[in-house]
């Protein structure tokens, strides 16, 4: 498998994810015109850009919401190889390491916290039980699996500070701590990258500023008990959030590529000041 | 006092049936949010499966005892729900994604489909089977009126509380059941994380389908007679029933399928029983007109 890894537009030492002459059109309308980035293993990359740029597509190309018109997108995993994500159905994408959160919360509002939780386990619990028959059975692979999952799960609810809202409904929850609950969510599928789109949209500054320090804790994997370092990748208009935690700046508009580049490199980049602030009129 | 009694445990044990059917029902839209209209048949499938093997067994002289009848019940569930999956397979898979009548047509195709195909295979006359579940108890005695409660009526129930009991417990408390109750509330999520929707669905409908299956050799055991068309009357029942205790609640399903059964005893014991399908039905109307979300519909929670 990672033997046919084929070498990168721009060669970056460790990478996660690589986008490759990403393209998506729909109808007469180019959303995401041949866009390529790495984002680098352990980094939180932040894609940023005014409104329409394209970044909710290049999101939903990589986690399997819209199949890309062209290009390519493979997430390189430590040890399982490289994954070509646009030849993936959704579910596949998933467990291939690909975890992520909406710009309006998805969460499953008529289930607990805690089902929100053990729902992103699925995958494990169901191979540990035989796809059910052993829970059936009262098997005690089944109960180990389920006792594994359900510790898992409470050890995000405490990175979260959710704990005591366990069995109350999702849907029930405060907007802020539903937007922790995704975030758990995503965490909870063991994913390799994670995706989060517009985190910080409806927080108040507290809670954007308890959000920043998860994020960070969540790529060092100090963030929950028994949490593997995670790359993140991260669209947010917030800038004080994204220059204040992202390694690494994308910026797109009008569906193209415009700058790209540490955040400071990026803040002072001419291309993006015109984008943000319009084209040349004032000064 | 003691007819209406009777009258009472006809009626429960009527309705559990119902119920069980009523399950498969709302499971399925709670799901895909579709009426199957194809259950009630194979509902009659998983009879038609009964009675195939109870002649099989009593040809080779096994049939006795309980555990004969456990075996019939476990062929008629495995049969009848690789009918199940299949039907969502050729029926209903290709289409999910097109429009939201297209299914259903497709479900009303697949519904004659199996019909017919009983009709052709096994014949349109009706079949008899000698009671298998003899016997009873004497409850109480009212002048020359007997009140009975036979040991078939009390397998009906002991078995629906037991089977409804098991598949409680899957839908709350496995991983497959969170699966399809996240799957249930939004599709596309579920898939996000992990989980196959598509097998999901599937297992959705084989449950849905072994239930009826129970329901249709309890039925065989209970009449006796069966043919090819028993689907479609206890089909719409159980639909009804769904409707009636709230479309896509589980418990719901089991406490309209009891209110019909009762409902329809009650009616053909004091009024007649030449309208006793009347009856069942202008509930169906009364429901969707006064209580559209029925009696234990789910509340929508808002998104935020």
């Amino acid at each position: 498998m990672s033997a046919q890894l084929t070498t990168p537009p721009t060669a970056v030492s460790d990478p996660i994810l690589e986008v490759d002459g990403l393209t998506m059109r729909f109808g007469g309308l180019l959303a995401v015109d041949s866009v390529s980035f790495t984002a680098r293993r352990g980094d939180i990359t932040a894609l940023i850009g005014p409104n329409g740029a394209g970044k909710t597509t290049v999101f939903n190309c990589i986690t399997g919401f819209y199949r890309p018109t062209a290009g390519a997108l493979r997430l390189h995993r430590a040890e399982a190889g490289v994954a070509e994500l646009q030849r993936l159905k959704d579910h596949r994408i998933a467990r291939a390491g690909v975890a992520r959160t909406f710009q309006n919360i998805r969460l499953f509002p008529g289930m607990t916290a805690l089902e929100n939780l053990l729902v992103a386990q699925h995958v494990v619990l169901n191979a540990a039980t035989g796809f059910g028959i052993g829970a059936l059975l009262g098997l005690g692979g089944y109960r180990r699996a389920e006792a594994a999952a359900v510790e898992r799960a409470a050890a995000w609810l405490r990175a979260t500070g959710l704990i005591e809202r366990a069995d109350d409904p999702a849907g029930a929850l405060p907007y802020g701590a539903q937007r922790r609950l995704e975030i758990a969510r995503a965490m909870c599928t063991g994913p390799a990258l994670l995706c989060l789109d517009e985190p910080a949209a409806g927080l108040n500054p507290r809670e954007s500023e308890e959000l920043a320090a998860l994020l960070r804790a969540i790529r060092d994997g100090s963030a929950a008990e028994g949490a593997a370092a995670t790359s993140v990748l991260l669209i947010e208009h917030d800038m004080g959030i994204v220059m204040g935690i992202s390694d690494h700046v994308i910026v797109l508009d009008h569906g193209k590529k415009i700058a790209d580049g540490t955040p400071e490199a990026v803040r002072n980049d001419r291309h993006v000041i015109a984008a943000y602030l319009g084209e040349e009129e004032a000064e | 006092m003691a007819y209406a009694l009777q009258q009472l445990i006809n009626g429960i044990s009527l309705g559990m049936i119902y119920g069980m059917i009523a399950v498969g029902y709302t499971m399925v839209y709670g799901i895909i949010g579709m009426i199957n209209f194809a259950h009630g048949d194979i509902f009659m499938i998983g009879a038609f499966i009964a009675l195939i093997s109870i002649v099989m067994l009593i040809s080779g002289g096994f049939m006795e005892g309980p555990a004969a009848l456990l075996l019939v019940l476990a062929i008629s569930m495995a049969f009848t729900a690789l009918y199940g999956w299949t039907v969502e397979r050729v029926a209903y898979r290709p289409l999910r994604g097109s429009f939201r009548l297209a299914p259903l047509i497709s479900a009303i195709g697949m519904s004659i489909v199996l019909q017919n195909y009983v009709q052709i295979s096994q014949g349109a006359r009706v079949k008899p089977l000698e009671p298998q579940v003899t016997g009873g108890f004497e409850i109480m005695r009212d002048g020359n009126f007997v009140v009975q409660l036979s040991n078939m009526q009390i397998l009906i129930i002991v078995t629906t509380l037991a089977v409804l009991a098991i598949f409680t417990w899957l839908v709350t408390k496995t991983p497959l059941g969170r699966a399809m109750r996240a799957c249930e509330q939004d599709r596309r999520m579920a898939s996000l994380l992990g989980i196959d929707t598509d097998r999901t669905i599937s297992l959705t409908f084989v449950i849905g389908a072994s239930l009826a299956a129970v329901a249709g050799t309890l039925y065989l055991l209970r009449y006796g007679v069966i043919d090819f068309y028993i689907g479609f009357l206890a089909g719409v029942k159980a639909f009804t029933a769904a409707v009636l205790g709230g479309i896509g609640s589980l418990p719901g399903a089991v406490l309209g399928g009891l209110l019909i059964g009762l409902i329809e005893t009650f009616w053909s014991a004091y009024f007649s029983v030449q309208y006793k399908d009347v009856a069942a039905f202008s509930i169906l109307a009364l429901t969707l007109i006064f209580l559209p979300t029925g009696l234990l519909g789910r509340q929508e929670v808002e998104k935020v």
